[in-house]
């Protein structure tokens, strides 16, 4: 009987733990904030907006993403890829002096995207759009 | 709803008694996006996606469109418009 009880009081812990970690939990990161800024964001040597933001739509587009949202005031971009997959980047944009800050936001599916190359990927084509280099943030 | 799929669900209920699901829903989604050319032409692009759901609510494709045929259409159509928007009808 005792072993029941107390097998019954592990249990009900278990669950309580399960309810609340995600909870709590959500905001969590498993990567340092600085690593993730620097793998998602670039310089370019551009203090065009428009053309910049223009380019990243083309540039998603090429990469067979549809766009689903693209403001010029705020300098953000949004599009989705469907495959059998969702993929949905977000792609803002700040003045930096006579440059362009880029930066890249991707989720596969419910995941977010921590890995460095499909931002190098990324980042490569716009150069190429753009005929401008992507240099790191220092 | 494809009749080749119902064809298979009744091919695979007479022959091994199972289940298959049935699309039953699909969205289509379409994102135009136009730029300035020139003073006088504006240059446009379309893409489309589309996702679809079988009969249990489950979602069992989700592609962008790439026949050629569709977009060849979605052009044929907006022309017409503007046409019709330029004789004010």
């Amino acid at each position: 009987m005792k072993i029941i009880l107390h097998l019954f009081f592990f249990c009900s812990l278990l669950s309580l733990f399960a309810c609340v970690s995600p909870n709590q939990r959500i905001l969590d990161s498993d990567q340092s904030q600085l690593q993730l800024r620097q793998i998602q964001s670039r310089v370019f040597d551009t203090a065009d907006k428009e053309k910049t933001l223009r380019a990243i739509i083309a540039t998603l587009q090429d990469l067979n993403f549809v766009i689903d949202k693209a403001d010029l005031d705020l300098g953000t971009v949004s599009g989705t890829k469907l495959d059998g997959y969702s993929l949905r980047m977000t792609v803002s944009t700040y003045p930096r002096g006579k440059q362009l800050v880029l930066r890249a936001n991707t989720q596969y599916n419910i995941t977010p995207v921590t890995d460095p190359e499909p931002y190098q990927q990324f980042f490569a084509a716009l150069s190429r759009a753009l005929f401008l280099a992507a240099q790191n943030v220092d | 709803m494809e009749t080749g799929q119902v064809i298979a669900k009744i091919a695979i209920i007479a022959l091994v008694g199972g289940n298959m699901p049935i699309d039953t829903t699909q969205k289509i989604r379409a994102s135009v996006v136009t730029h300035p050319v020139d003073s006088r032409n504006t240059a446009l692009r379309v893409t489309f996606q589309r996702i679809v759901w079988n009969e249990n609510n489950e979602i069992s494709k989700s592609e962008r469109l790439k026949d050629p045929y569709l977009y060849q259409e979605f052009f044929d159509k907006l022309s017409k418009a503007l046409f019709l928007e330029a004789q004010s009808l």
